[in-house]
């Protein structure tokens, strides 16, 4: 058989081409971007929905760092290049997708969607966002926020838990409970004491502790006393479930028992108190009222020089 | 290598390059001078929308009105609402919320855009915790409960004669005002300059314990407390990562040192008056610097944040005892000196070696350095005798370190796991316990085959060891030798977490359950903790029915569970107790909007069942239950919206609220019931209420809006 020697250098050099084609090429992301920017998205996305991104802070023409500031890629600057999807198609072809949608369930890559976000806010959010709870969890920045609004609920203390309850539903069971902070009622809100971005403090909170945290609202447990209840100086936590309990102050049992938990002193701290000591039977001091905190009530510590035994 | 074979592979390279320069061409950005963004409808003047009305709320209820306001039965004023101005260099606005409530709050902010921001709220939140209380006492100072005239003590509550004819109602409850004050400024590009100025405020009337030897009063204790608290930052804001230096200054002030009160019960001669100590002025300030820097090349971030504080107290302390009859001796010092210094190091390092794995470390130290003075201290025992006895304070410290590391790796597009191992080491002075350390590790798989399905099981364990339980330390505080205090014991813990998130693909229905589980053995412990049990499941489902039309379910259960072990022998154990929370949780509703092109409807409706289970068994009594801890809510919310034009909306709100409390401490419980425990009488909550409101909302401004006021 005859073989046509001159054909073999040029499929060489087409293998050669494939081998050596820098990765861009090969990875068909060479998108245009659109003729005239948000005055050709807004053609066709021309809702309230889209527009009320103008109501919001990502379109203030005179923040420069903004989308909409002069000079900016404008929609597209979140967006991704949005030539293909806003060119002619011809009939019966499927119009291309814009490059970057976002939310979970759209066909951009998670990490896509919010490197976008964090092109300009990851000074502002970025800080412990990497390799945080909800980077590890995929989560998107879309999942949370909405950016086309002119008040994102996320941002506003009366709205924002009903959001992360939207994956966080054991702790939403838990604020329903009889003792709870103030969410259900709108005047509490989750970064009150977490992160929600992230952080590099303890179970990504606001300050570094948990007792720090703690101590933002409630400075008058803070101490240092004379008389201390060590419990309460390591972790509040200890004693309390600040998510909600069926306990009053939301402490995660009753006393006696929760202080018998770790009071076993010979006399009344190691006597079993059972039920014959409700108001229907022979009334206890030990169970009634608020049970130990009748006498020792100080139990964050006793600032008075007779204190310690939390009495005074 | 023949010059024809060196030709052809120059031209390759060249043609090469040739496409790589075209293809970088292609990327870069486009001249945007052009793009005038014409049709945009950028912010422009004010806008608002104001909301007036009246609400009506059918019983008196403090459970319901704690944080709501809505605590007393009639009639109060909705005032709500929310305004933004702009212009080209200044934007604005303004947020309402239940100004003619107790609950209101008012936020006012603006600046320009990218160059300074400021903020001011003020927030009031009000808590009723009863107002089913009764008490002798009266407030003749702010610091000092007195009793009834002619009142005639008696050694147990049965033989106060005047009780009934000197009761009179108080409610306890307080208010919190919060104001905040705060700014950012960027003075240079990448720089930021923020400031944050805080102060609550606190008052009213909690509970709080007055003892008197071998009897107590529950006293409804006046306080005031004050927080001031500063924040500033500076911040500098690089291309891969940024440096931030904070300050947080924290004062807080309590007008009160002490708390008074005369005692109803025959007590010792001087001993009729007791003081009790409040919470003491302190102040903490802490610096910090953090920040961190991502190597794109690698998708590598290393971050830190260190932190050192500084937590002091130095208020006048009281006398040993206001007893002058009793000889005391002079106090160590006047005031304690309290310092304790704090110090945090964080330092973590999160990469991308390549797209399929993930890694993770992090390191992490907290001290708490407690370098408040030791002295001796009389022992005078609740204003009745000096025992004679001195007693050092004990200034506890501890170190905490935790160490982190975990990886995670995508087997395939859908499957991913992951590892990890976790380190935490305590150490600490004056307890029984001076070194812990927990270790353990976890595994978790992700199996996500698409958009609309993701599920995730998690397991593993921790073991937490002490280097030696130092029982000297424990009979030195009176302690059974045998006890392990459950955070300082052997632990074992097995932990497993399930998540499942569904929807179906182009159906609007979604489900989500997540379900937990911990079980904590103490296998070391003899008396404290022996066991903990934690399972928690909760999940929702929504279906869309149309566009604007949806529904959701939502539900959760949660058990808790622990045994201990006492000794009344002070020997080994000779009773147990069992302690079992459960809650259960249900609810449902529907949002239903554009009803009619005019209507928006929400219908909420959710039930919440808390039940506390404790047996105990003793070898007098044997097996003995308590009768349930049970509360249970419904709570039933409805809001209408007719939008009766563009600019008037008509709000239309029920809600009614159900609450039914079982609690064996506060049932019967008179202020009389306890022989020697006087009692505010507190009920268990329980209520009715009804809460009907009918408002308007009036929106003004034409930012956005055409001529009719129809938003553009």
């Amino acid at each position: 058989m005859h073989t046509d020697r001159t054909a073999v250098p040029s499929l060489a050099s087409l293998l050669c081409l494939y081998l050596l084609m820098p990765a861009s090429v090969y990875a068909q992301d060479e998108i245009p971007y659109s003729r005239e920017g948000a005055d050709t998205c807004i053609a066709c996305h021309d809702d309230a929905e889209t527009l009320a991104l103008f109501r919001g802070k990502h379109a203030v023409p005179t923040d420069l760092r903004g989308p909409f500031g002069h000079g900016q890629l404008q929609c597209e600057a979140c967006h991704g290049p949005g030539g293909n999807h806003s060119a002619r198609i011809r009939r019966g072809e499927e119009r291309p997708p814009p490059a970057v949608e976002f939310g979970s369930h759209e066909p951009t890559e998670i990490n896509v969607q919010n490197d976008m976000c964090l092109d300009c806010h990851s000074a502002d959010v970025g800080f412990g966002w990497h390799g945080g709870p909800h980077d590890d969890n995929d989560v998107a920045c879309a999942d949370c926020h909405v950016s086309h609004t002119g008040g994102d609920p996320v941002l506003q203390t009366s709205s924002q838990p009903d959001v992360c309850y939207n994956c966080h539903k054991l702790q939403r069971s838990q604020t329903l409970k009889a003792f709870a902070h103030p969410l259900i009622e709108g005047k509490m809100d989750c970064s009150g004491c977490h992160s929600p971005h992230g952080d590099t403090t303890e179970l990504q909170l606001v300050r570094q502790t948990v007792n720090d945290t703690c101590y933002t609202c409630h400075a008058e447990k803070r101490g240092p006393y004379v008389w201390e209840h060590e419990p309460a100086t390591e972790d509040c936590g200890l004693c309390h479930a600040p998510h909600g309990s069926n306990h009053p102050g939301m402490l995660t049992q009753r006393a006696p028992l929760l202080c018998q938990s770790c009071h076993s002193q010979a006399g009344h701290p190691s006597v079993a108190h059972d039920v014959g000591g409700i108001a229907s039977e022979t009334p206890s001091q030990f169970l009634l009222g608020q049970s130990c905190m009748n006498c020792h009530e100080q139990v964050h510590g006793s600032n008075h020089p007779s204190g310690s035994k939390l009495m005074r | 290598m023949t010059m024809k074979r060196i030709t052809f592979f120059a031209r390759c390279l060249v043609v090469t390059a040739a496409v790589a320069i075209a293809s970088a061409a292609v990327a870069e950005p486009p001249d945007t001078s052009s793009w005038a963004c014409e049709y945009c409808p950028f912010a422009d003047g004010y806008r608002a929308d104001y909301e007036a009305g009246t609400s009506y709320s059918s019983d008196d209820a403090a459970h319901f009105g704690d944080g709501s306001g809505y605590n007393e039965k009639g009639a109060y004023l909705n005032l709500d609402g929310s305004g933004s101005y702009a212009s080209d260099d200044y934007q604005a606005g303004w947020v309402a919320e239940d100004l003619g409530l107790d609950s209101r709050y008012l936020s006012v902010f603006g600046g320009n855009q990218g160059a300074y921001h400021y903020r001011v709220a003020y927030r009031e939140l009000p808590r009723h915790r009863f107002d089913t209380t009764r008490t002798i006492f009266t407030e003749t100072a702010a610091d000092s409960l007195s009793l009834p005239p002619a009142w005639q003590r008696s050694a147990v509550t049965g033989g106060f004669a005047a009780l009934d004819a000197t009761l009179v109602d108080r409610n306890i409850s307080s208010e919190r005002r919060v104001l905040d004050v705060g700014g950012r400024y960027l003075p240079f590009d990448r720089f930021q300059l923020s400031a944050n100025y805080r102060r609550q405020e606190r008052d009213g009337l909690r509970i709080a314990g007055g003892s008197s030897f071998t009897q107590s009063s529950l006293l409804p204790a006046p306080f005031d407390y004050a927080t001031n608290e500063a924040e500033l930052g500076l911040r500098y804001a690089a291309d891969a990562g940024y440096l931030k230096f904070f300050y947080l200054g924290s004062f807080f002030e309590n007008e009160n040192l002490a708390l008074r009160w005369q005692t109803p019960f025959a007590s010792a001669v001087g001993a009729e008056t007791g003081a009790r100590s409040q919470s003491p002025d302190n102040s903490f300030q802490q610096i910090s610097l953090a920040g961190n820097y991502r190597f794109t090349g690698s998708d590598t971030v290393i971050g830190f944040n260190v932190a050192t504080g500084r937590l002091e107290q130095d208020d006048s302390l009281l006398p040993y005892t206001g007893n002058s009859l009793l000889a005391t001796g002079p106090l160590p010092r006047q005031r304690l000196d309290g310092r304790v210094d704090t110090s945090n190091v964080v330092f973590t390092v999160s990469s991308r070696p390549f797209d399929k794995a993930r890694i993770k470390l992090a390191y992490r130290l907290d001290d708490r350095d407690n370098r408040t003075p030791v002295d001796l201290w009389s022992r005078v025992i609740v204003d009745t005798f000096n025992s004679g006895e001195s007693e050092a304070n004990v200034p506890y410290s501890f170190r905490r370190v935790r160490v982190n590391a975990s990886g995670s790796y995508k087997l395939s597009r859908s499957l991913n796991i992951s590892a990890g191992y976790d380190r935490t080491e305590y150490d600490r002075d004056f307890q029984e316990v001076a070194e812990q350390t927990e270790m353990g590790g976890w595994g978790l798989l992700r199996w996500k085959p698409n958009a609309y399905l993701d599920i995730r099981a998690k397991g593993g364990a921790t073991e937490r060891e002490i280097d030696r339980y130092d029982e000297a330390v424990a009979i030195s505080l009176g302690q059974n030798p045998l006890l392990r205090k459950y955070h300082l014991a052997y632990r074992y813990r097995r932990f497993s977490e399930l998540t499942l998130a569904g929807s179906l693909p182009e159906k609007p229905l979604s489900l989500t359950v997540t379900a937990l589980y911990a079980n904590d053995d103490y296998t070391q412990s003899r008396l404290g903790i022996t066991e903990g049990e934690d399972l928690r499941v909760a999940g929702d489902l929504s279906l869309a029915v149309a566009e604007n039309r949806y529904f959701y379910l939502h539900g959760g259960y949660e058990n808790i569970e622990s045994d201990q072990f006492g000794s009344e022998q002070f020997a080994v154990p000779d009773w147990s107790a069992r302690n079992s929370d459960r809650f259960y949780s249900a609810g449902g509703g529907l949002v239903f909007r554009q009803i009619a092109d005019s209507v928006d409807m929400k219908l909420d409706y959710t039930r919440a069942l808390g039940r506390t289970e404790i047996s105990l068994n003793t070898l007098a009594e044997g097996l003995t239950w308590f009768p349930d801890l049970e509360s249970t809510m419904d709570s039933l919310r409805l809001q209408l919206v007719w939008h009766r034009s563009a600019r008037l909306a008509v709000n239309l709100g029920l809600r009614y609220a159900r609450f039914e409390a079982e609690d064996w401490a506060l049932e019967g419980v008179t202020p009389d019931t306890v022989p020697v425990v006087l009692t505010l009488g507190a009920s268990p909550y329980n209520y009715d209420v009804v809460l009907v409101g009918i408002g308007f909302t009036y929106r003004v401004g034409t930012r956005g809006d055409d001529e009719d006021g129809n938003p553009q």
